[in-house]
């Protein structure tokens, strides 16, 4: 035992350093190129929902299970945002917060409980269950739940996660792996083996999503390559949505939400307002397309003593074909806001003292 | 929470930390690991933790009832135990295997729904069983609460092995250690694990997964589905062997030893040595606690071969409740009795004469390995079918995308050399080529992007 550990920590520390010295100097040399790294996400302002796309459900967990007081914003928000990613991108709770605030006089809160991962409409209603969720204004995306499942699994993998004590060990493995990377990024480089060749890159070689504490708004899509693209983008303006060049998929037969969301609303005296946040999907918008589906869904919902407001695609854009700009989620939120005051389906809230 | 997460890293780190301070009171140190090892089932969920106290309350209840009955009530007590964790484990692991099997035979649908395995369920039924048949044969002193929880739930062994017997670990319980030297080997085999899993077997997994899929494997070439059950093997020797080394090493930080699960297995020129050098707590716990009771060799050649291949058809089935296993554990024990039959067991007088049995062994173990990755049997026909089919020189050719991963591959097959090599190092310098082999792969796991994969043992 006496002979391993003669020479064995300097001769690790030694080849550790040789190694690694030349590593850390070409990092520093080649990440004054990288874009920078998003701002690190402070507990009770900002938590990471997704770093690297098997763990995108670090949301699901908080708001299911109340950790660290993530989910408390719900509890308490006197009006909640559903939907898919397209809400937990396109619609900024914290500015909605401070419109109606401002049209009530008094504060109300505003919860963004948008949710991606191929998230279930069933998962949503077992939400309002769980945080014993009443009596409360639901604005509800009607693109979440039936339309065009697109097949990413993560969902499934969330849904194995049984219980508090399990999520919260998940939600620490994936906060630790971020902040882990997150330090060492510009320090040290990191080698990817998938791939025909290896190729060397940044250490935070993830893509991440940061989420407001205390609203569940969108507060940095950050990728290793493009930096943020979320609000800020580096792409430019984004793709208009208007404008776009060929019909949408979005097809007037599929429109399913308004009856089924009656189901879980009613019995706890929430009241559902549905709305549809407009996005591109390849090959794109059709604004014929858009407006009928936009009808069909007034109609299915009045049918159903729902309740529709419509939200103009004019001048919005999509960083990404699917989910607003961020400058187009201010447009977007400031439009929504001003139907819903202005249709009067949110005057018990904001008439009350 | 996997061994291999930053968080879980931190913790240990914590544990070890506090573990020293707590060297000089071994009880309240070793009720610490006890906790800290809940704690890790926890973090795979509830269930798994209390299903894991009912069993082991109810053993422990079990034994405790045995010590004060007459020596043939003790018998009958220690059978019940031993027969209730079986059914446990049936229960959890087979019944829906059973029950699907039978519903073909029987032509009905017993509705029996897959209740997915609980964590190290395996595991802490053979831990059971061996202290259980310990005890009904005297081989053992029974366990007080901590001992017995303590060798039940130590977490670097507890969710997939090396499996440990009572005279291993319980011990080494109760006693002040110098932790120095144990440190420094700790550090080499947790560095050198973390190597093995997560830079060559994770990134193995995320390389050869997509080959595995009907419509991927279709595009290959013989050679390719040759080189892509090779690498399979390097990845899970990687996956199995890493795991492996950073439980002993994880063991070594605490102060305490557990046994070796793997001594080069690639090295391996009879079947009978593949299982001496391939997960060797295992092999050696079928053979003590199910092929000696069965007989052994003791009643002639042929009950013998049919003895091994009962072991290894019941060791192929623990592995998972598939026929996949079980024909993985055919294979295993065919081979077994053809060297019985054979008369392989003597050593080999010179090397050249391993050679030829070598290469047998090695690509008898390969091919099984098709069987114990695929989803399903005609899977597994389909792709030896793909490994044997020779169509003209193109059957030679090996897929572009394969040549990194031979390269990733490379570092489980240079593992099995890494013992030769250090025995020709001088002694005196045998500290300083530890360290730089240490110093060198950790920077490998600090700088190495590893894909986020289970331990394949850990689904077992």
């Amino acid at each position: 035992m006496d002979a391993l550990k003669r020479g064995f920590w300097a001769a690790l520390v030694l080849a550790a350093a040789v190694l690694l010295g030349p590593l850390v100097l070409w990092s520093k040399l080649t990440s004054a190129d990288l874009p920078p790294k998003p701002a690190f996400p402070l507990p009770g302002q900002a938590f990471v929902a997704e770093y690297g796309g098997q763990a995108a459900y670090v949301a699901h967990l908080a708001y299911r299970w109340n950790l660290f007081g993530i989910g408390a914003g719900l509890r308490r928000a006197d009006i909640i945002l559903l939907g898919s990613s397209h809400t937990q991108f396109g619609l900024s709770a914290r500015q909605m917060s401070a419109d109606f605030s401002r049209a009530a006089g008094r504060p109300i809160t505003v919860f963004n409980a948008g949710l991606g991962c191929d998230t279930p409409l069933s998962f949503d209603a077992r939400l309002l269950d769980d945080r014993d969720i009443r009596d409360r204004d639901l604005v509800v995306d009607t693109f979440a739940y039936d339309f065009d499942p697109y097949t990413y699994a993560c969902f499934s993998e969330f849904s194995e996660i049984a219980d508090p004590v399990q999520g919260l060990f998940k939600a620490l493995a994936v906060w630790s792996r971020f902040d882990w990377d997150w330090m060492l990024d510009g320090s040290v480089p990191r080698i990817d083996l998938a791939g025909r060749r290896p190729t060397v890159g940044r250490y935070l070689n993830q893509p991440a999503t940061i989420l407001d504490w205390n609203y569940g708004d969108v507060v940095s899509l950050f990728s290793p390559a493009g930096g943020e693209e979320f609000p800020s983008s580096g792409k430019g303006k984004g793709q208009d949505i208007a404008n776009g060049p060929s019909p949408w998929r979005l097809a007037s037969g599929t429109i399913p939400l308004p009856q089924r969301f009656e189901e879980i609303a009613g019995p706890r005296h929430n009241r559902p307002i549905f709305t549809l946040i407009p996005f591109v999907l390849s090959p794109g918008f059709n604004r014929d397309r858009y407006d009928n589906v936009v009808r069909l869904l007034a109609a299915t919902s009045s049918r159903s003593r729902g309740r529709f407001v419509a939200l103009p695609a004019e001048g919005l854009a999509s960083f990404d074909g699917q989910h607003l700009t961020g400058a187009a989620r201010a447009v977007a939120t400031d439009r929504l806001a001003a139907s819903l005051v202005a249709s009067g389906f949110l005057s018990s809230i904001l008439k009350q003292p | 929470m996997s061994y291999t997460d930053v968080f879980f890293i931190l913790l240990l780190a914590c544990l070890c930390l506090l573990c020293r301070c707590l060297r000089p009171w071994p009880a309240i140190r070793e009720w610490t690991i006890v906790v800290f090892s809940l704690v890790i089932v926890a973090s795979w969920g509830i269930f798994p933790l209390v299903l894991l106290l009912a069993v082991a309350a109810i053993n422990f209840v079990a034994v405790g009832v045995a010590l004060s009955v007459s020596p043939t009530r003790q018998r009958a007590i220690l059978i019940a135990a031993i027969a209730f964790d079986i059914a446990a484990l049936g229960f959890f692991k087979y019944a829906h295997f059973i029950a699907a099997n039978l519903g073909i035979e029987l032509g009905t649908n017993f509705g029996v729904a897959a209740l997915g395995i609980p964590l190290a369920i395996s595991f802490y039924t053979f831990h059971l069983i061996s202290y259980l048949v310990d005890r009904m044969r005297r081989n053992t002193p029974p366990l007080g609460l901590r001992q017995y929880l303590f060798y039940l739930c130590f977490f670097p062994h507890l969710i997939a092995g090396p499996i440990v017997r009572t005279w291993q670990l319980p011990s080494q319980l109760g006693r002040v250690r110098r932790l120095r030297g144990d440190i420094v080997l700790g550090v080499h085999y947790f560095v050198v694990g973390f190597f093995l899993k997560t830079v060559v077997a994770g990134n193995l997994a995320n390389a050869i997964d997509p080959f595995w899929t009907k419509d991927t494997g279709a595009a290959l070439s013989a050679a390719d589905h040759w080189v892509v059950a090779f690498l399979y093997y390097c990845q899970i020797y990687g996956d199995f062997a890493g795991y492996s080394l950073m439980a002993l090493g994880m063991a070594r930080l605490l102060g305490y030893r557990l046994p070796a699960n793997f001594r080069a297995p690639m090295l391996a020129s009879t079947m009978q040595e593949f299982w001496r050098r391939w997960h060797i707590t295992l092999s050696r716990w079928l053979r003590d606690y199910l092929y000696i009771p069965l007989g052994g060799s003791r009643q002639g050649k042929s009950r013998a071969i049919a003895n091994i291949l009962v072991t290894m058809l019941l060791g192929g089935l623990w592995h998972g409740a598939a026929w996949t296993f079980v024909v993985w554990g055919a294979m295993h024990g065919i081979g077994l009795a053809a060297e019985r039959i054979l008369g392989l067991q003597r050593k080999f007088d010179r090397f050249w004469q391993r050679i030829p049995w070598w290469l047998c062994t090695q690509l008898w173990v390969t091919v099984a390995w098709v069987f114990f990755r695929s989803s399903d049997l005609s899977g597994a026909l389909d792709f030896i079918r793909a490994m044997m089919r020779f169509d003209g020189w193109g059957a030679f050719a090996v897929h572009g995308r394969l040549i990194l991963p031979l390269l990733i591959g490379a570092g489980a097959v240079l593992h099995h050399a890494a013992p030769i090599g250090l025995a020709t190092v001088p002694r005196r310098y045998l500290g300083t080529c530890l360290g730089v082999a240490t110093g060198v792969l950790l920077v490998l796991d600090l700088i190495v992007y590893a894909p986020n994969k289970v331990f394949i043992y850990f689904k077992f």
